[in-house]
């Protein structure tokens, strides 16, 4: 419990300078719908002339689809790859801390498990991340609520699908400490996994969609089904519980030197 | 509780291909203060890391109060470490910490922490990152001690310490040790080991090359000379038992020997000499001398 209190405690400050760097791009992209609500079609045309793999980024048909396919296209394509940044980021940070600032002396020769140490460090960085999420899209859905009616289906399905994502994110950066002796900049490792995977999921052939966790959940297919697509839901489950059983191995039987 | 305090049988660790220890055997009874001696890369370090599980082992065995720490680490409740290099979360300030480390052991420390603040001259409302090394080191001691432990483990402690401080350190050590706390204590400084320790362990190239009572090793008196003539002499005159190491650069001859100075003294007492020095080997030459006689 000291260890995850103290995670927690030592990460809020970061956790608060992200959500408030994402509520304020989230709400001003959102508002921005205003300005552009009579000119979509126009937008849409204008889209169809760049390269295909921008407009599978931005999801440029989504864009007719009203206020939900507005969102969809812009402020949550922005928010999911600040969102999954956060995740891997923190999740490295948290679990690469004592290496990196060498205290692993220190909190390893406490009379604690190592597995215990695992859970109370996973278990702050899931509490950090569903606590900014809570907050977050609690404002944007009032927002959105605020502006026009819509499915609250859809948008509990949207959300849902970027938790998962998330959380895929925050084990692939406990997989990557397990496995590092030290890692120096968290935040370059972070960014450029996220970056990658979404720049790959833009350009990638349908026969590559399991290798890319952003190709799971495609908005259009919850808008149109008003569901996620089972076999990537369980697909994204098993990888998150095989990346959460080797780092958990690895991080048990890592040596402190 | 066993009286075996630290049990070593056999304990190896490898780095990859890399020798950490090898077959190291020793054994620490309950509110001895043993000394564990050796040269820099020898493996003091990496004993102590295995025994506390922050590195594991290859093979053989390690306990502490009779548990391998790999599997119970409930045995670390009554162990106190404090590491050669000392770093800490640095945007704490020093009770901070203190209270963190508290935190993983029952009970209320906080008179604790003032004592023994107080006697290593500890400013507690201090951020961490603010402190010398030397500073740091007292942190270190303190949050070991915090919770007095049954088993102290120190590994290099007086680095960065100031002579007072490492006096103040000594009798701090001392009465711990009178109130029945064993004590580890790991350093490639000979002397600061002859001090206060009771019995030493000295570990060369990851293995033990000798454990005997301070009392013994005070006894076996070596000796470094370095000896200019005022002409060459004859390069057999000290071929004798015990001399070891033996270096004769034109009319210089250097060598340590183990025994009554007067035999060396006897020796030359024929020769014209220009200078002399007896001193205190350092540790490495003393290894040399161990293998010198093997």
């Amino acid at each position: 419990m000291n260890i995850f209190k103290f995670e927690l405690k030592y990460n809020y400050k970061k956790a608060f300078g992200f959500l408030i760097t994402t509520l304020i791009f989230s709400v001003m992209t959102i508002l921005y719908y205003f300005a552009l609500e009579n000119d979509m079609q126009m937008i849409y045309d204008l889209m169809k002339g760049y390269p295909e793999p921008f407009q599978r980024a931005f999801g440029s048909e989504l864009i007719l689809n009203g206020l939900l396919g507005y969102y969809a296209s812009f402020p949550m394509v922005f928010i999911l790859i600040i969102q999954n940044i956060f995740a891997i980021y923190l999740s490295i940070f948290i679990f690469n801390k004592e290496l990196k600032e060498k205290v692993t002396d220190f909190l390893y020769t406490k009379p604690v498990k190592r597995v215990n140490i695992y859970f109370a460090k996973l278990m702050a960085t899931l509490t950090i991340i569903m606590t900014t999420n809570v907050i977050l899209y609690t404002i944007i859905y009032t927002l959105l609520r605020y502006m026009d009616s819509f499915d609250n289906r859809v948008f509990i399905l949207f959300t849902l699908s970027t938790i998962i994502i998330q959380i895929f994110f925050v084990f692939l950066g406990i997989l990557i400490t397990s496995f590092s002796r030290k890692i120096k900049s968290p935040i370059t490792i972070s960014m450029t996994a996220v970056m990658a995977l979404f720049a790959f999921s833009t350009f990638a052939e349908d026969k590559l969609r399991p290798l890319i966790i952003f190709s799971y959940f495609e908005f259009k297919y919850i808008l149109n089904n008003i569901r996620l697509d089972t076999n990537y839901l369980l697909l994204s489950i098993g990888l998150i519980i095989i990346m959460f059983g080797i780092s958990l191995i690895k991080f048990m039987k890592k040596d402190f030197e | 509780m066993s009286k075996k305090v630290i049990e070593t049988k056999n304990l190896t660790k490898f780095y990859g291909k890399h020798r950490g220890i090898e077959d190291l055997t020793l054994e620490v009874s309950k509110g001895e203060i043993f000394g564990f001696i050796g040269p820099n890369g020898s493996g003091k370090s990496t004993t102590i890391r295995t025994l506390l599980s922050l590195i594991h082992k290859t093979s053989g065995e390690g306990y502490l109060f009779g548990k391998d720490t790999s599997i119970d680490k409930s045995v670390l409740k009554n162990v106190g470490y404090v590491p050669s290099e000392v770093f800490y979360y640095d945007d704490m300030t020093v009770i901070e910490l203190l209270e963190y480390s508290a935190s993983f052991y029952s009970g209320n420390y906080k008179k604790r922490i003032q004592y023994l603040a107080e006697t290593m001259e500890l400013d507690l409302k201090r951020k961490i990152n603010e402190l010398s090394f030397g500073n740091k080191k007292k942190v270190a001691i303190v949050a070991a001690l915090l919770h007095s432990p049954k088993l102290l483990i120190l590994d290099e402690p007086t680095t960065g310490l100031d002579p007072l401080m490492q006096k103040k350190f000594y009798n701090l050590l001392k009465e711990e040790n009178e109130k029945g706390m064993t004590i580890f204590f790991s350093s490639h400084v000979l002397q600061e080991v002859q001090k206060i320790c009771d019995r030493v362990g000295i570990i060369k190239e990851g293995k033990i090359v000798e454990i005997s009572s301070i009392k013994t090793l005070k006894e076996e008196k070596y000796k470094k000379f370095i000896i200019e003539f005022s002409k060459k002499v004859n390069k057999n005159l000290f071929a004798i038992e015990n001399v070891s190491d033996l270096k004769i650069e034109d009319k210089t001859h250097s060598f340590i020997y183990k025994g009554d100075v007067n035999n060396i003294l006897s020796l030359i007492k024929e020769q014209t000499i220009l200078d002399i020095t007896i001193e205190e080997p350092s540790l490495e030459e003393i290894f040399m001398h161990y293998y010198g006689n093997e």
